[in-house]
């Protein structure tokens, strides 16, 4: 297991290192001269350009990636590019743990849902459960995920008035606790993790309706086991297999999906800090908020594929 | 004489691999609803002129903000335009994004899938690498990055959407010709002298058309979502043309999404109806092109 993980993480690293240079290679392609307007607008051309040389900005393409990657991997990710000139680091500690808590509520959501009404559609094939659960699985890949979140929006916290409109937190309460960032993280999590719960539908209904027709399925009925053991221990078990390797292929979905997400409901996570980036022009930002977004889809797969030994024993990874 | 006869007979009895997808298509009931809305809403695009009661560009300050309802049965928007003139020009714009953003991934995906899973080895290696760094890191935050630094257009959406999405495809491919690739009948073309490009697209790429036609329709919503992704974003489709995706982007205004429905609901029930429609009619056509099914 020790040796399987180290093995992935060195897969993984170089990706992330080659993702990290066309990020690079694609902000560096960017027109104009975004460094000058940080500048006191007095300054002279030449003082401009002793000051870039100095910063190492005339150095070629690959010597300035290679320091970026030396102060990435030191923490250092350098410092945003707007009035406030804070540095990028924190900026992003501040604003991975609401992107995180967005994206596992919407999974843990999504896994609550599907599972149960993937497995009652699959037992109770064809039936007026089976319809309606092929209805709102289709739905829910259908709908664009932040036009759900506007009508959720709209209805839950415009005309009903049961829910905040946005943030994390209520900006006058003292202390936030659990409860009040539930409370403004419901409606964000509904609507990231209905398209997820939507397609994990899709895959538990097939993946137990293959089960279920097994000869360990029918032997165990045969002898006398009740169906609710049968369905539920038996086949459950083994149908959970293919749909936590879907899991893996859901991450950077989730993430895009999380993206727009936070820009519709105010969620002050990585997903909107780097929206406002790209509005900004903010390069630095953009830059370290591509690379963390590849750190966490590949942190997600790892967590995937972790998960797909625990449910099945007969891979071992050595 | 009477042989000729017979043999026309019995070419006539036999389907080909198409009619029996159709046959099969016509007995799946959401598959049709899907086509058969589908073709209206083609139409509707294809004579948004002539079916538009207004210009969905004139702007007319005196009739901003109206309510459904008289010469404007959907209301108009901030600058009084008519939104359903603009949501019927808005259909063009969204279904022609997703056609031809699914066009330029199937054709990338498809390519790059074949010569993978045909030449296999380092090329394989190679491709399949490319395939793992573009699916690392997340959809939407490249192509915000790549549309803030390429600036927006209608063009540069399509490619931008179809130069991000063709991954999907090229494994799917790569998977059916590494299947495909140790058949006796490519072992059989080989050595009756057919060379790399022949058996590739004369032997191989036919048997993988089933699952890459599924894939195909599938990719146009996906395009048409991320289409209306990024345009709500204010990175896709610019105003004055207008998109369904960005006629939602007034509704990112807590005003407007309170006490406007009528400007941002026509547009998002389009998108959920177009998108609907088209993975219904996909998933029909999966069950109607799946030989491994039994009838």
């Amino acid at each position: 297991m020790h040796q399987y993980l180290l093995r992935r993480i060195l897969q993984g690293v170089p990706v992330i290192l080659i993702v990290s240079l066309l990020l690079f290679i694609i902000i560096n392609m960017a027109p104009g001269d975004p460094l000058a307007r940080l500048e006191d607008p007095s300054i002279s051309r030449e003082d401009l350009e002793r000051r870039y040389a100095a910063m190492g900005l005339d150095d070629p393409l690959m010597v300035r990636y290679a320091s970026w990657l030396g102060d990435f991997v030191r923490g250092d990710f350098g410092f945003s590019m707007d009035s406030t000139r804070q540095p990028v680091a924190n900026l992003i500690r501040a604003r991975i743990m609401p992107t995180v808590y967005l994206t596992i509520g919407a999974m843990i959501l999504s896994f609550i849902i599907s599972i149960p009404i993937g497995i009652l559609s699959a037992t109770k094939q064809y039936s007026v459960f089976d319809y309606a659960a092929t209805l709102f699985a289709f739905l829910g890949v259908s709908i664009p995920s932040f036009f759900f979140g506007l009508i959720l929006l709209y209805v839950f916290a415009l005309q009903l008035d049961l829910m905040p409109t946005g943030g994390f937190q209520d900006p006058i309460a003292a202390a936030p606790t659990f409860w009040t960032h539930l409370h403004h993280a419901v409606l964000p999590i509904v609507a990231l993790g209905y398209a997820r719960a939507a397609s994990l539908t899709r895959y538990m209904r097939s993946s137990m309706l293959e089960v279920i027709k097994e000869d360990y399925v029918r032997t165990a009925r045969a002898k006398g086991v009740k169906e609710r053991i049968v369905v539920y221990k038996h086949a459950l078990r083994n149908a959970l297999i293919p749909v936590i390797t879907i899991l893996g292929l859901q991450v950077p979905l989730l993430f895009s999906g999380a993206v727009i997400i936070e820009e519709v409901f105010s969620w002050p996570g990585i997903g909107r800090l780097s929206v406002r980036a790209v509005f900004q022009r903010n390069y630095t930002v953009m830059m370290a908020t591509g690379v963390i977004f590849a750190i966490l889809v590949f942190v997600g797969n790892l967590i995937a594929d972790m998960l797909y030994v625990v449910v099945d024993p007969r891979i071992k990874y050595d | 004489m009477a042989e000729v006869k017979n043999r026309q007979k019995i070419d006539k009895e036999i389907e080909s691999p198409w009619q029996v997808a159709w046959r099969h298509f016509k007995k799946n009931k959401l598959g049709m609803a899907g086509l058969i809305v589908l073709i209206i809403i083609a139409l509707m695009a294809i004579f948004a002129p002539q079916l538009s009661p207004n210009s969905p560009f004139s702007t007319n300050i005196l009739q901003a903000n109206q309510p459904p309802g008289g010469d404007f049965p959907l209301g108009t928007d901030r600058v009084g335009r008519c939104i359903l003139s603009r949501m019927l020009h808005g259909a063009r714009v969204s279904i022609l994004v997703g056609l031809i953003s699914m066009s330029i991934s199937v054709f990338i995906g498809t390519t790059l899938g074949l010569i993978a899973g045909y030449f296999g080895g380092l090329t394989d290696t190679l491709i399949s690498r490319l395939i793992d760094i573009v699916r690392s890191v997340p959809f939407l935050i490249m192509a915000i990055i790549i549309a803030s630094i390429w600036g927006p257009g209608l063009y540069r959406l399509m490619v931008l959407i179809g130069v991000l999405s063709w991954t999907g495809v090229a494994r799917l491919v790569r998977g059916e010709v590494l299947a495909l690739r140790e058949r006796e009948f490519i072992h059989a073309s080989r050595a009756s002298g057919a060379n790399d490009s022949r058996i590739m697209f004369k032997h191989l790429l036919p048997n993988t058309f089933a699952p890459i036609i599924v894939n195909a329709t599938l990719a146009v919503a996906a395009a048409i979502l991320s289409e209306a992704a990024l345009s709500f974003l204010g990175l896709g489709i610019q105003p004055p043309m207008p998109s369904w995706g960005n006629m939602l982007n007034e509704a990112r205004n807590l005003v407007i999404l309170e006490s406007r429905p009528w400007f941002w609901m026509p547009p998002g029930f389009m998108i959920i109806i177009t998108v609907l429609s088209i993975n219904f009619m996909g998933d029909g056509l999966r069950d109607a092109l799946d030989p491994k099914l039994t009838r």
